[in-house]
């Protein structure tokens, strides 16, 4: 190719970076000054060791380690059996499309679906509904990468372990799954961070159970009109969650190598 | 064996438990009773009122025009990055510029973008969302077409070149259609994306200009009966399945040749 070419398709390529900066990177910045308005980093010292803030960081944190786990444990069997039970192409084509038809309807509609059936069950309202809703919401998430990953795994490394002598359930969980850990990392990292900062299913489902940190930034901005504190508040799970996508890459890159 | 059964039983409960809130709307937009708990006979009244609901159709509109535009914008957008740093030896920066926006909670982007608006004095509506839809979007592109860009045209790119080719025959003849799957995904994506959004869109949006999940959310967040949205759901739950099964038979199709 020419140098001339070159240089404007350079000149292209930098568009996409103008814009995203623009109106990505530009208003995050501008966040973290709001942050300083008036006291400075007072003002963050402040909001950060305010306990209400701390209590529903925390009680966010511990619905998104429940939903993740949750996830996992009934994801992963349903992952096993259409990585190494199902045989055809078509049937496994089948599940995959069974599996993902839910998640293309709006979560919005589904949530009012589940608030109905929830109030048949006299469960309206109530941590168990959140748990459930975002259970519901995010299975098909956690299931995905952990199937890809299966049935990425060396069916001769099963066979081997087999072959000497290995009980089916110990092939599981001494050879399946260290092997498979980098592709649940994903799921887990993935899971964990949309229910760390969900704001539908708390909202709708949970009553007064759903205040969570998505929720309590949604009224900061929308109903107290306290940008300050939810700029902070926003900062504090960007934090988290590029920790999380740091930790998992540096570990996911541990394992594979 | 045993284990087999056990597995197959257990995959299709979780099914059930994923597709019973789609049963119930499915059901429920036939139910001549306004709200869930009783049947009052079979009805095809909500999917008339459904018709003539203005607010309804008009924000199917309104989130078509902007999830149509928002798509073709990032895709074209998302597309020039990609293939520019497809080229690169090392891309590792742009990787990480155009991930940000898919790591990082919905709720910190749709904040921190309102808050610009906001200091510059925009008037909030159509053009707002979809600005702040495609800032995500052209992340989603990138991370769809860069792959694609990569493998499928390298060699053969250089093999037109060798052979005489201009570089607009190139592009036009050998490299867009080789990177035509890599675009409809693409489209897919952020069309999807955008027409389901609800976070980004409720910070950006002005009082005059609302989309589905606006609606939705407005209506069922608030107790009132949503009859008519459970006919609109049962149309979008059966396009959903029409569009993977067609989807799904067109890949297997694909792979089979």
């Amino acid at each position: 190719m020419s140098s001339r070419n070159i240089s404007s398709l350079r000149l292209i390529a930098t568009l996409p970076i103008v814009y995203v900066t623009a109106t990505f990177y530009l208003p995050i910045v501008l966040m973290a000054f709001e942050g300083l308005r008036g006291e400075g980093l007072d003002s963050y010292r402040r909001v950060l060791l305010n306990p209400n803030y701390l209590s529903i960081i925390g009680y966010s944190g511990a619905i998104a380690l429940i939903v993740t786990l949750a996830t996992l444990l009934l994801a992963t069997p349903a992952a096993y059996f259409l990585a190494f039970y199902v045989t055809s192409e078509a049937g496994k084509n089948k599940l995959l499309v069974a599996f993902t038809v839910p998640m293309l309807v709006n979560f919005l509609l589904k949530a009012y679906a589940l608030m109905n059936i929830f109030s048949v069950f006299g469960l309206a309202n109530s941590f168990t509904a959140i748990v459930l809703g975002m259970i519901y919401e995010y299975l098909p998430l956690m299931l995905l990468p952990v199937y890809s990953t299966f049935e990425r795994v060396e069916r001769r490394l099963l066979e081997a372990a087999e072959t000497l002598g290995a009980k089916p359930l110990q092939t599981v969980f001494r050879v399946l799954l260290p092997v498979s850990l980098p592709g649940i990392l994903s799921g887990v990292t993935l899971v964990f961070l949309m229910s760390f900062t969900e704001f539908v299913a708390p909202a709708m489902l949970g009553g007064v159970y759903g205040y969570t940190v998505g929720f309590l930034i949604w009224d900061l901005f929308l109903k107290y009109r306290n940008w300050q504190a939810g700029s902070i508040l926003a900062l504090v799970i960007t934090a988290v969650s590029i920790l999380a996508v740091y930790a998992y890459m540096r570990w996911g890159a541990e394992l594979e190598a | 064996m045993r284990l087999k059964t056990v597995l197959r039983f257990y995959v299709l409960a979780l099914l059930g438990f994923l597709y019973t809130p789609l049963l119930f709307i499915i059901i429920q937009s036939f139910n001549g009773a306004k709200y869930p708990g009783e049947w009052r006979g079979f009805t095809l009244s909500w999917y008339f009122e459904l018709a003539s609901d203005q607010e309804i159709l008009g924000a199917m509109v309104n989130g078509l025009s902007v999830a149509v535009l928002s798509a073709v914008i990032s895709t074209i957008l998302g597309g020039f990055s990609a293939y520019y740093f497809s080229k690169r030896q090392d891309s590792r920066f742009a990787d990480s510029f155009f991930y940000a926006p898919i790591v990082i909670p919905e709720i910190v982007e749709s904040v921190s973008l309102l808050m610009l608006y906001y200091y510059a004095g925009v008037e909030l509506g159509f053009w707002t969302v979809l600005v702040g839809h495609t800032a995500y979007n052209v992340s989603y592109a990138y991370v769809a077409l860069k792959p694609q860009f990569q493998v499928t045209t390298r060699n053969i790119e250089e093999a037109a070149y060798t052979l005489g080719a201009k570089p607009f025959d190139v592009f036009v003849r050998v490299y867009f259609p080789l990177a035509l799957p890599g675009l409809l995904a693409s489209l897919l994506i952020t069309f999807a994306m955008s027409f389901d959004d609800f976070i980004k869109t409720a910070f950006t949006t002005g009082p005059g200009f609302k989309t589905l999940p606006i609606v939705i959310w407005s209506r069922a967040a608030r107790g009132r009966a949503t009859t008519e949205l459970n006919a609109l759901a049962t149309i979008m739950i059966v396009i959903s399945l029409v569009a993977s099964y067609v989807y799904s038979k067109q890949v297997l199709a694909r792979r089979e040749k």
